[in-house]
């Protein structure tokens, strides 16, 4: 398999998943780019996590209780699912559909919401945003829970319209009215959750979706230009088949799986980047029936996809997941993963609490001068750590290529084993002068595995190393 | 405003978990005290008084004395109204000002970016501790957080100098802007300088620092410190943050022991973080803000408290009108909020006192609203 | 013995625990000892956040609370191999010797560790991490014959094995597979009064029989949700009348079996309001009024991931639901008549 193939599969991996270290891009390579993306999209075709050893082991992923321990288990999850497309899917629909546990303070109800997203969030679009509309953590995080037949809430009615489906406006020109936000609203009324079991003395219990019809507002309303006495499933049929909603997913897919694009709220008169793109999206949400993994399928296997390889500031969460995977450690629950997953948090992703309704920023939003401190250390103190199995099979892989090596030969073999990524010439030059700076590189020498650590060290401290 | 010539600085201290206000500032005078509290409570002999009625928990002496000479204002019944008992939502909303819907911003975030609006000085503000406090993230604004200052920097996990030297040569190289690579690449390469530049001059400050104040071992009293350490390097830091770790102040059970080592550790951080910048003559620019997200249960649990609402909250400075603020809030049952004290000062309104009297910021936009605004500064 | 235990009458008795990270409370219990005089030991898991709720609660079987002792590891992330005595990472099983000194699994340390029944630290066996004889992966449950040999279910590496109390290694029994006298993951394990050894045999969803030398005697269950099947079973307990009694971990039950292992009943669950829960209710009154209005309070009676099952001599069964931080205590009706009235 030539070069070329080894760099596409990275380049998917990194975007349809988590990245993977050398050995396993080989073997996908191996089978072939399509075959990948294939099962990729097919994750039932592969093995789910083993939830019964991950709860025997980490009693806190059974009870769900804590932030921190449900942010650990899906770390974990990330690390180790050999369905790596279902936990990005996952990842996506939290960063657009935001539930918070700031206000939500149940995490295991945010993560009954996060299964919905492994499983529906590749499925139909529609069934998704019916399903948001029950799931009780967004029912109470946007309060609709509050909005009641004659005293509407227009949380949940506004943004589901503004954040959640239609968006603002596209090409200039908004989608909806504030008229339609209250109408949308008025649908949605009665369409509550039950009142839980408080958390004193055994914990909590999840609440459930419940429909009170005493509390819906039957009355005709008129949303989007259609009038009938619509309830929040009606909403739903006819917000899916608008075209600013295929914009909208295709736009959002876009920015996530290819390239950065402008904040959210500049989608209205920022034009996509590459119109071409987000019409073939568009075209497919509406040919499949508003298919999640159709609409990836042509994403995954288009030109304008293997043409945007580090086109992406990567989020903290692919930078503490993908560097985990890269040097081979957690793949068994093990005390200590708690730390590393707080680093997501220090880098600006706090997952499961996100700062706003919004979500995050993403592209060069991820990066300021504190965060920045908190990526590179991270990543420089796990690749440098020559004790870790992943990190010992790229010393072993670039061992095997010789008694010596040039210092082209330990630059080029370090970037490929990270991933196959390419510098800048000025960067690449930099580092080939600190590679000749120790004079001969002999890989039978007592100080090679730290020379391959600290050439490491260097190229995940890189500004190319931040992008995926 | 204040006369002074120095920009105005801002210290918090955040007491997470939820700090029991009865047992710190005490009603020891009300005999509903000792009713409610009958496991719980500090015998009225060891209390340092304020007056006959309310007192300081036993180990705050060194905050005591800050008190008595004037520098210490004492705001009584802070909170915000539908109390959140939950350590997240309610530390959430004294972070980003909002009690009824999420907030999409910290207020010293705004407070920062009001300060600095170009962004020119990476180290306006500085967080000590691991991962940013709400408080002070807003999109735009760049804080740096450090878990120890002492080795602060950049790839710091390179442990031979000469290759960590190295290592950073070729990172400086890296991120010198190159012209004609677009604005996502430039505005990196500025950025990576500044994180190196920032780190730098801050890991600078302890070797420029000398003191005869001892501080404690504990975490909150070492960051008080570098507090102090980062204020006299003169970097230009207009807000400095620290957090007592593992919501310690969270007393469900064994209160009487654990408030009283987090008292000792607390009053005594306060009282040498005081000292320390009058020995170096710094303090006249400095004020402290010292708070938590809420307060506990008027009742007792057996051995501990459980979440409850208003709280006290404490302002430290030179120029800070010592004293008593706002009144201490009634402990008769039919005067209890669910069974919590009830505030009636609003904590925003501490927050405008401060950016208006202290900062000569518009409160407003930052908190909120307007809320009124007290009389410490 | 007959069989005609089968109409054996096992009811509700009550709730022990609340979720506390220290003092009176529970943080994750995972196993329970009996000592004597009503004196009961909880191991509790705790998280790697909370390492103050890493500890053993001591309280009486009418919930007076005692004092608790063992601590888990500070904040600052385990150093491998290299942690203080006492301290405990990942515990899983507590077992008493004759002198009821407490003996403690770790299935992140592999090490044994003792402690009086006061609490303090008798010592640890040497770390013995491997799979040759007499070293340990994941050890979980525990106990002890009548001669004081400790049996530990040494799970990741799929056996049984015997030692002294202090530490040597006599023998054992087990691989890995699915045959009889085979193990997956095992997890707990009981002690009868004939010196027969109960494994809760946890990924192939059945309990198997030894003779103390590890010789098969019997097995009984399966994979499934119906009467007599098993989801991942986490312990096993025979009282004195050699009913068997199964904590079914992911199917929230608790069922009980005849001694050849016939299923006679199960129970999904009544707890109740412990007295340290209503202590906790009475100082947030506010609660009582969250629990009138909340739907589906009767969820608060079935059990949730039960992790072990512990019986005494008097009868009394307790089953530890460590994620809701409290021991369902059942009772076991004696067959035998005991007057004094018809």
């Amino acid at each position: 398999m030539s070069e070329q193939d080894i760099s596409q599969i990275a380049h998917l991996m990194r975007r349809a998943g988590f990245g993977a270290p050398l050995e396993e891009l080989q073997a996908r390579a191996a089978k072939g780019y399509d075959a990948t993306v294939d099962e990729l999209l097919d994750p039932e075709s592969q093995p789910p996590m083993e939830r019964d050893m991950m709860m025997r082991y980490k009693v806190d992923w059974f009870s769900q209780a804590g932030l921190e321990g449900q942010q650990e288990e899906w770390t974990f999850r990330m690390i180790n699912s050999k369905r790596p497309l279902q936990e990005k899917i996952a990842l996506f629909w939290h960063c657009v559909l935001v539930t918070g546990h700031a206000k939500c303070e149940y995490p295991k109800q945010q993560a009954m919401e996060l299964d919905m997203f492994r499983t529906v969030g590749m499925g139909s679009f529609h069934e998704l945003l019916k399903g948001l509309s029950k799931d009780p953590a967004m029912v109470f995080y946007l309060d609709n829970c509050m909005s009641h037949k004659g005293a509407i809430n227009e949380n949940w009615g506004r943004e589901l319209l503004e954040l959640f489906s239609l968006g603002v406006g596209m090409d200039g020109d908004f989608n909806y009215s504030e008229d339609d936000v209250k109408e949308a609203a008025r649908a949605f009324t009665g369409w509550t959750v039950t009142n839980s079991v408080p958390r004193y003395p055994y914990g909590k219990y999840d609440a459930k979706f419940m429909f009170d019809p005493r509390d819906h507002d039957a009355e005709e309303k008129t949303f989007l230009g259609e009038t009938g006495n619509f309830n929040g499933e009606d909403i739903v049929d006819i917000i899916v088949k608008q075209p600013a909603t295929a914009r909208f997913v295709a736009r959002h897919l876009y920015n996530f799986f290819v390239a950065d694009d402008v904040q959210v709220p500049a989608w209205k008169d920022t034009p996509p980047q590459d119109i071409e793109a987000i019409k073939m999206l568009e075209e497919e949400y509406f040919r499949s029936n508003y298919n999640i993994t159709a609409m990836l399928q042509v994403l995954f296997k288009s030109d304008f996809f293997k043409n945007s390889t580090f086109s992406k500031v990567k989020s903290p969460a692919e930078t503490v997941i993908g560097t985990l995977k890269l040097v081979g450690d957690f793949k068994f629950p093990r005390p200590g993963l708690d730390l590393m997953t707080m680093n997501i948090r220090y880098m600006g992703q706090d997952l499961l609490n996100p700062p706003t309704v919004e979500g995050w920023h993403t592209g060069r939003e991820w990066i300021d001068s504190g965060t920045l401190v908190e990526r590179i250390n991270f990543t420089a103190d796990q690749v440098g750590n020559i004790n870790h199995s992943g990190v010992k099979n790229i010393i072993n892989r670039l061992s095997s290529v010789g008694p010596v090596l040039t210092a082209e030969q330990l630059v080029e073999g370090c970037l490929e084993n990270l991933g196959a990524y390419q510098l800048a010439d000025e960067t690449r030059k930099q580092l080939l002068e600190m590679a000749e700076s120790d004079g001969e590189i002999r890989t039978d020498s007592e100080g090679f595995p730290l020379q391959v650590g600290t050439m490491l060290q260097s190229i995940v401290a890189t500004t190319e190393y931040l992008f995926a | 405003m204040t006369s002074t010539k120095k920009d105005p600085v801002l210290v918090v201290l955040q007491l997470a978990g939820g700090n029991d206000a009865l047992n710190t500032v005490i009603p020891y005078g009300n005999p509903k005290y000792k009713d409610n509290r009958p496991n719980v409570f500090i015998p009225e002999d060891q209390v340092l008084p304020i007056n006959d009625q309310i007192g300081f928990n036993p180990n705050m002496g060194a905050m005591k004395k800050i008190y008595d000479e004037g520098h210490m204002a004492v705001i009584q019944g802070v909170g915000y109204p539908t109390a959140s008992r939950s350590h997240f939502r309610s530390m959430d909303i004294w972070h980003t000002c909002e009690p009824i819907k999420i907030g999409d911003e910290g207020w010293l975030g705004r407070v920062v970016r009001d300060l600095d609006p170009q962004a020119e000085n990476v180290l306006t503000a500085v967080n000590f501790g691991r991962g940013l406090p709400r408080a002070l993230a807003a999109p735009g604004v760049a804080a740096a957080s450090v878990g120890n200052l002492e080795t602060y920097g950049v790839l710091t996990g390179i442990d031979d100098t000469d290759q960590r030297l190295k290592a950073l040569d070729v990172f400086t190289k890296v991120y010198s802007p190159m012209i004609g690579t677009g604005p996502v690449m430039d505005y990196l390469a500025h950025t990576g300088l500044d994180a190196l530049k920032g780190a730098d001059i801050l890991s600078s400050a302890p070797g420029m620092y000398s003191s005869t104040v001892e501080y404690g071992s504990d975490t909150v009293s070492q960051y008080m410190r570098n507090i102090v350490q980062t204020h006299l390097a003169g970097f230009g830091t207009r807000v400095l943050y620290t957090t007592a770790p593992f919501n310690s102040f969270d007393t469900h059970a064994g209160e009487l022991a654990a408030h009283t080592r987090l008292w000792s550790e607390t009053s005594r951080a306060v009282g040498d973080f005081y000292d320390d910048l009058k020995e170096h003559n710094a303090g006249e620019n400095v004020i402290l803000m010292v708070f938590s997200e809420f307060g506990r249960r008027v009742k007792d649990n057996g051995s501990g408290t459980d979440h409850g609402a208003g709280g006290h909250c404490f302002i430290i400075g030179d120029q800070v009108k010592g004293g008593l603020y706002g009144e201490y809030p009634s402990l008769d049952a039919d005067k209890l909020d669910d069974g919590d004290l009830q505030h009636n000062t609003d904590f925003r309104g501490v927050y405008s006192t401060i950016l208006e009297k202290w900062m000569g910021l518009d409160a407003k936009p930052i908190v909120g609203g307007e809320f009124e605004q007290l009389a410490f500064i | 013995m007959t069989t005609e235990i089968s109409h054996i009458s096992v009811q509700y008795s009550k709730t022990i625990g609340r979720g506390e990270q220290f003092g009176p409370g529970f943080t994750y219990p995972i196993n329970v000892a009996r000592g004597k005089e009503g004196i009961m030991y909880v191991l509790c898991r705790g998280t790697e956040f909370r390492p103050e709720g890493v500890r053993v609660v001591v309280c009486t079987t009418d919930e007076e609370y005692i004092s608790v002792f063992a601590r888990g590891i500070d904040y600052q992330g385990p150093h491998a191999h290299n942690m203080d005595d006492g301290a405990l990472v990942w515990p899983t099983s507590i077992a008493l010797d004759s002198q009821e000194n407490l003996f403690i699994s770790d299935e992140w340390l592999n090490r044994i560790s003792s402690f009086s029944k006061d609490g303090d630290f008798l010592g640890k066996w040497e770390e013995r991490t491997g799979s040759g004889d007499g070293e340990l992966d994941r050890p979980s449950g525990m106990a002890f014959d009548a001669d004081d040999n400790l049996y530990i279910v040494d799970s990741g590496n799929h056996r049984v094995q015997k030692f002294n109390k202090d530490g040597k290694y006599l023998a054992q029994f087990g691989t890995y597979g699915s045959g009889d006298g085979q193990f997956d993951m095992p997890w707990g394990i009981t002690i009868d009064e004939a010196g027969d050894i109960y494994i809760a045999d946890w990924r192939n969803d059945r309990i198997q029989k030894f003779k103390p030398d590890g010789k098969f005697l019997m097995k009984f269950g399966n994979s499934g949700s119906g009467e007599g099947e098993f989801d991942r079973p986490t312990g096993v307990a025979v009282d004195q009348d050699g009913v068997i009694y199964v904590s079914d971990w992911l199917n929230n039950r608790l069922q009980i079996f005849d001694e050849t292992g016939k299923f006679i009943d199960l129970k999904t669950g009544e707890a109740g309001l412990s007295k340290w829960g209503k202590a906790k209710l009475d100082a947030n009154p506010e609660m009582y009024g969250e629990r009138d209005r909340a739907q589906g309070l009767e969820r608060e009676k079935d059990f949730w991931g039960p992790t072990g099952v512990t019986v005494d001599d008097e009868g009394n069964i307790f089953v530890p639901e460590s994620a809701r931080n409290r021991i369902q205590v059942y009772k076991s009706q004696s067959p035998t008549f005991a007057g004094p009235r018809l």
